[in-house]
């Protein structure tokens, strides 16, 4: 073998060499740039969670003299604050008076009647029943008192009386009538009243929930201009973390594109080159193969 | 030497009737001891009451023994009926005497109705007419037969035959005869019953049976009536029929008691509707129905009492009880009604005997009580017991026939002779008060009548004059008190009380002459009775005119001798009445002084 030979098998061994090691190192970068891309990938997608973390909602709540309300993260309000106490007895108390009264405008007329007849009748006998002792005496005093006529039922005197009964009786229940009418009118009217008191009442009791409810509508717009500057700044944060991380995905990019071009360059610079006949070396290997020959 | 004759006249004997009463030995000569079958005349002397005369006994059909027990009469209804001479007044009469009328012309007459007690004459023993023996005489001549050797049977008992009544039956009179209606048949007639005329009809009642009514031509239950409504309200019907029998027709309704035995109330019918009673319902059926009921056991002054009788008075209704009598004012109306019935007056201690023991006289209404015949008016004028009555001049007579016969002691009223009769059925008698002014005493004059062959009187108006008819008894019909002649001649009798001549009672009187002045067709009549003390044992026939008997009335004076001599002189005289009217004017009596008692 000749020194041209050898010289040539040298470059040849020189160029084989170098683009191993070429080779190797391009691997060796690219598995460098996909580790980089992973390690992005896992750095983004935690940012992605430290964003989604940090931009979600995370509740809000407002402190008045009634009370503190909030709303929970999760959505669940919390007033902090319930009916007025004072005037939920009050509905109360007005819902009973109401039920009351309605109760006794819904009594049966008749018996209501008939318990204000009980009660003229009652006032009105004494009297009637000594106008009819004072006339069966009068009657018995004329010899009257054991006639009984057809027109009658007894005499007169006896007819007039029960006529006086009767009269004083369906005054009585007339008046009961109109009595129990305008009492159970009244008691409709009462309860109409009372259970509107109530209702008022009622909704007053409710008053306190409602202004801590608006307080905590009116706290909802600054919870959601926090929530809109949060909401900002995680865009600004993942803006700008995505942007970093593709810069180094470039940076990292490029410099293994350095690192691939500078290797192959000294490869090249090594071995030479052969030319497509096979013929002449350069590089290192050209100039061993130049010395040896 | 022989005392000087005196002379007593005894004007106008016995004028002012019987007198029981008074001292025999200071008594006026104007009141009588006996007064027998005698009547006050039209100028005050005592005379001879008319007869008991036949007037109608001719029936439709043939009874064994029948007595009249009832009488009334219908006023709205007259029939026709012959009338015979008699019963004109004449017995010879022609046609033109009469203001035309023919021998056979007809009177209308009221419509007569009775009731008759039918059955057959008691049959008794001797025994049972107290008299164990007795011979033809006392018996009126009846004979004893051999047949009925122990028994009186009704021929024979003639004077005091009791019919016993197996029936009773309704009649009415009918021209000249006695109808009988044999649908009205009550159980009872001689008591327990009572005819009512109202309106068109009579009204039997008779206890616990159903009212009878009669129409003059229909006789039917009042029940049956197409309008009948019982008292009733709405829970019960008090009486499905009206069955009392103390009743009375006044102020145009019936009043009733005894119905359904209850005594202590009054039923009243509606105002002219006798048909409707209390109507208590709350619907009625007739709303112009003003009858009613009226309860009077509360007002009886003594407690309690049973009501006897009803009846009307000068604008009040009386409610007689055994011992109270309850006076109402304002029946007119509706009685129950604001100015209806008014207790007046309850008065103790004088009540009714028996519910047919009363008369209305139109000026009054007499009653029989316990104590005698009271006077009604008076009653409710002095507002108070009765201290005067009717009967004070017979008053102990009186009350012991009234203790004696109670049950059957009854009234009746004779307007057209102006006489009351308180009848003794039982024996018979009567004792007559002469209404119009009374006696010296204030009771009315008052006469005894025997004979009495009747239980009821009614006077019945025809268009010829009144007829006063009397039920007759013992199968004589409808008798009438008219003229002189019964089938047996009647005494009229007369007794004084004593004669004081002298003005010395403790000195016998030797009666010598009396002599009669004496009105009368007759004069072979009198028989001249005297005595001494209560006997009057000595009689003699007063001559007689020459002309025995005169067709017209005339005066007579007629002397007899007496004899005899005594303390107490009483003077008398018999008449049998056979056909003429006796009306004693004067008695003279000669005596003379006897000794005087030492």
């Amino acid at each position: 073998m000749s020194t041209q030979d050898w010289g040539n098998t040298l470059g040849n061994l020189f160029g084989a060499v170098g683009q191993i090691g070429s080779v190797y190192n391009a691997l060796n970068y690219a598995d460098k740039t996909a580790d980089l891309g992973a390690n992005m990938q896992t750095q983004l997608n935690t940012m992605g969670q430290q964003a989604a973390d940090d931009s979600a909602f995370q509740g809000y709540g407002v402190t008045s003299s009634l009370g503190s309300s909030s709303i929970a993260p999760d959505g669940s309000m919390d007033l902090g604050v319930g009916q007025n106490q004072y005037h939920q007895n009050m509905a109360t108390t007005y819902g009973d008076a109401s039920m009351n009264m309605m109760g006794q405008a819904q009594q049966d007329p008749y018996a209501a009647q008939q318990q204000l007849y009980d009660q003229m009748m009652a006032i009105q006998n004494p009297v009637l029943n000594q106008q009819q002792a004072q006339q069966q005496a009068r009657e018995y005093a004329m010899g009257r008192s054991g006639i009984r006529g057809s027109a009658y039922g007894g005499t007169a005197e006896d007819a007039a009386m029960a006529r006086a009964r009767t009269r004083a009786s369906n005054e009585a229940a007339f008046a009961s009538r109109q009595q129990a009418m305008a009492e159970q009118m009244q008691a409709g009217k009462l309860a109409q009243a009372f259970g509107q008191m109530g209702l008022d009442a009622e909704k007053i009791s409710y008053l306190p929930m409602a202004q801590q409810a608006a307080l905590l509508q009116l706290a909802g717009a600054d919870a959601d201009r926090a929530q809109t500057g949060q909401l900002t700044g995680q865009g600004y944060k993942t803006q700008l973390g995505l942007a970093g991380a593709e810069a180094n995905l470039r940076a990292q990019n490029i410099a293994n594109q350095t690192r691939a071009s500078l290797y192959d360059s000294i490869l090249d610079n090594m071995g030479g080159s052969q030319n497509a006949s096979g013929g002449g070396m350069s590089g290192i290997m050209g100039l061993l193969s130049s010395i040896v020959g | 030497m022989p005392k000087q004759l005196m002379q007593m006249s005894i004007p106008a004997p016995g004028s002012q009737g019987l007198n029981s009463e008074m001292s025999p030995f200071n008594s006026s000569t104007e009141f009588a001891i006996r007064a027998d079958n005698a009547v006050v005349d039209r100028v005050g002397r005592l005379a001879s009451r008319e007869a008991f005369s036949n007037f109608i006994n001719n029936m439709d059909f043939v009874e064994p023994s029948y007595d009249v027990v009832r009488m009334c009469r219908l006023e709205t209804e007259s029939v026709n009926r012959t009338a015979i001479r008699s019963e004109w007044g004449m017995a010879s009469w022609g046609a033109t005497e009469w203001s035309g009328r023919s021998v056979d012309e007809k009177i209308a007459d009221d419509m007569t109705f009775g009731l008759m007690g039918v059955g057959y004459q008691a049959v008794k023993g001797r025994a049972e007419w107290n008299q164990a023996e007795w011979n033809v005489d006392e018996w009126n001549g009846t004979l004893e037969t051999a047949q009925r050797p122990n028994v009186m049977q009704a021929p024979e008992v003639s004077p005091a035959a009791v019919v016993e009544y197996d029936r009773y039956i309704g009649f009415k009179i009918e021209g000249n005869q006695i109808i009988t209606i044999p649908e009205i048949s009550p159980k009872n007639g001689i008591a327990n019953a009572q005819l009512v005329p109202f309106k068109d009809s009579i009204y039997v009642f008779s206890k616990g049976e159903e009212v009878m009514v009669y129409d003059g031509t229909t006789a039917e239950p009042l029940s049956a009536k197409p309008n009948y409504l019982p008292p009733q309200d709405d829970n019960e019907v008090f009486a499905e029929k009206i069955d009392g029998d103390v009743a009375c027709a006044a102020y145009g309704r019936l009043w009733v008691s005894g119905v359904n035995d209850d005594y202590q109330t009054i039923y009243y019918s509606d105002l002219l509707v006798p048909e409707q009673w209390y109507d208590g319902k709350a619907v009625m059926t007739d709303e112009q129905n003003t009858a009613g009921i009226i309860d009077v056991a509360e007002y009886w002054p003594n407690g309690g009492d049973k009501i006897q009788g009803i009846a009307a008075h000068n604008g009040f209704l009386i409610v007689f009880g055994r011992y109270s009598i309850l006076i109402y004012s304002g029946a007119q109306g509706d009685p129950a009604g604001e100015q209806g019935l008014k207790l007046e007056d309850a008065i103790s201690d004088v009540g009714l005997v028996n519910q047919d023991a009363m008369c209305n006289i139109g000026s009054d209404h007499l009653f029989v009580d316990s104590l005698g015949v009271r006077s009604l008016g008076r009653v409710i004028q002095e507002k108070s017991t009765p201290l005067a009555e009717p009967s004070m001049n017979v008053a102990t007579v009186i009350r012991e026939l009234i203790d004696q016969q109670r049950d059957s002691v009854r009234m009746f009223h004779m307007p057209s002779r102006n006489l009351a009769v308180c009848l003794f059925p039982e024996t018979r008698e009567s004792y007559v008060f002469q209404l119009g002014q009374p006696s010296a005493t204030g009771g009315l004059r008052a006469t005894r009548w025997t004979d009495c062959d009747f239980y009821d009187g009614v006077t019945v108006r025809t268009s010829l004059k009144d007829l006063s008819l009397l039920a007759g008894r013992d199968n004589r019909g409808v008798l009438r008190y008219h003229g002189y002649s019964q089938p047996r001649p009647y005494k009229f009798s007369y007794e004084s009380s004593v004669l004081n001549a002298s003005g010395n009672l403790m000195q016998t009187i030797i009666p010598k002459s009396m002599s009669f002045s004496f009105l009368s067709k007759q004069s072979d009549n009198i028989t001249a009775k005297w005595g001494f003390g209560s006997d009057m044992q000595y009689g003699r026939n007063v001559r007689p005119r020459k002309d025995t008997t005169s067709s017209m009335d005339r005066f007579y004076t007629s002397t007899v001798n007496l004899n005899g001599t005594g303390e107490m002189l009483r003077v008398g005289f018999d008449v049998d009445v056979n056909g003429n009217s006796t009306s004693m004017q004067q008695i003279s009596i000669n005596t003379m002084t006897g000794r005087t008692i030492v």
